[in-house]
């Protein structure tokens, strides 16, 4: 029942619902901020949500440093780099990100370069490098799915050769999380399906990966029920706010279980298919889900199997045989893929999302030295990663 | 008080990561997928197993294409990429056999500083010299699978043994 020793850490303060942007000024005052540096990108400030960024701080007669809107699609080391700069020459005293995993892991970036003064963020790669207390950092999600508001570990890509830099470090907590359904309101379709994946990914695989206790179940189980019940209704229609509220709060939950627990295969295959074919993460995680979920049976069928009740309920579960639970889990996440393919665009292959055949192998190679792979049950050499993304590629 | 066990621990981890140091090299030596591995490594890489606080350590070097083993110590040793074990019990669990590798991690007894990438290579080549030096039945144990062992890694894990002592 209990693993013989675990540990679980969630220290992030979660504030969230209705309105809950308009308490930035006194969370930063509890912080002891002032001149907040807000980090961003293009896409989120037209899609007017620094606005409502702005008119909080107004309310809370507190001043913005500068905002930074540069963030590009899965952060880069350059841009860190660039951020880190513009925070100094502004004389700001805190971060806050605006955006989704991209432009949260940027955030963490410059918090790094900032704390540690160095001109450099590669100098710190890897784990347990940085020791001083890092600046006040508040996150405000507007993605519902990669869950960095409360992780430590922040993906950094590095374009030169295309991989994406992990850095973890226990310092890299936000200080606290914003979570106001207003903030996710905005996102298109595709983008709300494939975040949704991702959420639902990280809630699926901490659920079996080699961390998995008893605390990392409950935030779990509680997210793929979630989910379950909301992704494609936010997605079919943006401006359901109880939908859109439900995941918001569902993808912080799944980042609370996965942080914890660890994810496996799937997150290591789709990070190596992101720095190599710079496909979306939560469109590969999308793709790989029921692949590695598969790949995966043999030796965590039970816990895959425990996951039909709180996908797909009661009922479902008590009708389907026990050996035939995972299969049939994996057939509803299928139906659901579908269903997100037909109202969004959402890729259900490799192929779709732009994948070429001769960068399988550098895919592979890629995934054996992804970090999470040690913590997926099962293990996984070169042949049998590149089996899985030939799957991943033609849908069979 | 004294507590000896506590004096027998440390000697017994640093007697194994010793010769998990010493296996390393040779292995890297005759072990095409050893070779393979480290060839990915920079030259002059230095990979660290230590105890917390204050060791014992062990340290190896990424040379040409092998491991070089650069010994042991009773200090708290620092490199490109140091293996941390958090206390002398879990480095006893571990390098005894009765805690294995993926699931010393998955208990957060270990704690790794260095680039991930790099520590995923170290961790398969640690795999291998593992599968050389324990009996079948115990590396089954110890590993997430079975390292294949047709008649030449045999013949080569026989080597190693040979070797081993000096
Ligand atoms: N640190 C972690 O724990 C962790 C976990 C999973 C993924 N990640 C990383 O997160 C990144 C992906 O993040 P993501 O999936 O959130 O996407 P993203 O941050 O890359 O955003 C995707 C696009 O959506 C737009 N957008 C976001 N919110 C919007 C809104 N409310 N309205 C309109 N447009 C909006 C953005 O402008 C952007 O163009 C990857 O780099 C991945 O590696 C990190
Ligand atoms: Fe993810």
């Amino acid at each position: 029942m209990l693993p013989e020793y675990f540990e679980f850490f969630a220290p992030v303060k979660i504030v969230s619902g209705k309105k809950a942007v308009e308490n930035l000024p006194y969370e930063l005052d509890q912080l002891q901020a002032k001149r907040p540096f807000i980090v961003t990108d293009k896409g989120i400030e037209q899609a007017g949500l620094i606005d409502i960024i702005r008119k909080a701080m107004d309310a809370g007669e507190m001043e913005i440093g500068a905002v930074f809107d540069g963030t590009p699609p899965d952060s880069s080391i350059a841009v860190v780099n660039e951020a880190a700069k513009i925070y100094k020459d502004n004389n700001c005293d805190s971060i806050v990100a605006v955006g989704g995993g991209s432009v949260i892991d940027t955030a963490k970036g410059i918090n790094i370069v900032i704390t540690e003064g160095v001109d450099d963020i590669s100098k710190l790669m890897g784990a347990e490098v940085l020791k001083k207390p890092m600046k006040p950092f508040i996150v405000i999600p507007t993605t519902a799915g990669t869950g960095s508001e409360v992780t430590l570990v922040a993906m950094i890509s590095n374009p030169e050769e295309d991989v994406k830099m992990p850095f973890t470090s226990y310092r890299l907590f936000p200080n606290a999380a914003i979570i106001d359904p207003r903030m996710t309101m905005t996102m298109p379709p595709k983008i709300t399906a494939a975040t949704g994946m991702d959420a639902l990914t990280h809630a699926i695989e901490a659920y079996y990966c080699n961390q998995k206790n008893p605390f990392s179940d409950a935030y779990a189980i509680t997210a793929i029920k979630m989910i379950s019940q909301y992704l494609a209704r936010a997605v079919k229609n943006g401006k359901d706010e109880e939908a859109r509220y439900v995941m918001a709060n569902a993808a912080t939950i799944a980042g609370i279980a996965f942080s914890n627990s660890m994810v496996g295969a799937i997150h290591s295959l789709g990070h190596a298919t992101g720095g190599v074919a710079h496909v979306p993460h939560g469109v590969a995680m999308s793709i790989f889900l029921p692949v590695g979920l598969e790949y995966n049976i043999p030796k965590s069928g039970k816990y895959i199997g425990e996951l039909l009740l709180y996908f797909a309920g009661p009922e479902e579960y008590a009708k389907t045989r026990e050996d035939q639970r995972p299969y049939r889990l994996i057939e509803l996440i299928n139906k659901l893929r579908e269903e997100l393919h037909e109202l969004s665009g959402l890729p259900l292959t490799l192929k779709e999302a732009g994948v070429k055949e001769d960068q399988f192998e550098e895919i592979a190679e890629h995934t054996l030295n992804d970090g999470a792979l040690m913590f997926n049950p099962r293990d996984l050499n070169k042949e049998e990663a590149l089996e899985l993304v030939k799957k991943a590629y033609y849908g069979k | 008080m004294n507590y000896g066990s506590n004096k027998f621990k440390r000697s017994t981890v640093k007697f194994v990561m010793g010769l998990l140091g010493k296996a390393l090299e040779k292995v890297s030596t005759v072990d095409e997928e050893v070779r393979n591995e480290a060839g990915a490594l920079p030259d002059g890489f230095i990979a660290v197993m230590t105890i917390l606080p204050n060791g014992p350590s062990m340290r190896a070097k990424k040379e040409g294409d092998h491991f070089k083993y650069l010994g042991t110590s009773n200090l708290r040793e620092d490199g490109d990429l140091v293996v941390m074990f958090k206390n002398l019990e879990s480095a006893f669990m571990i390098l005894t056999g009765q805690l294995s590798t993926h699931r010393a991690y998955a208990q957060h007894r270990v704690s790794v500083k260095g680039d991930i990438v790099k520590a995923m290579i170290f961790t398969r080549c640690l795999n291998v010299v593992q599968a050389y030096l324990f009996p079948g039945p115990l590396a089954n144990l110890v590993l997430k699978r079975k390292l294949p062992m047709p008649l030449n890694r045999q013949l080569k894990r026989l080597q190693v043994f040979l070797t081993l002592p000096f």
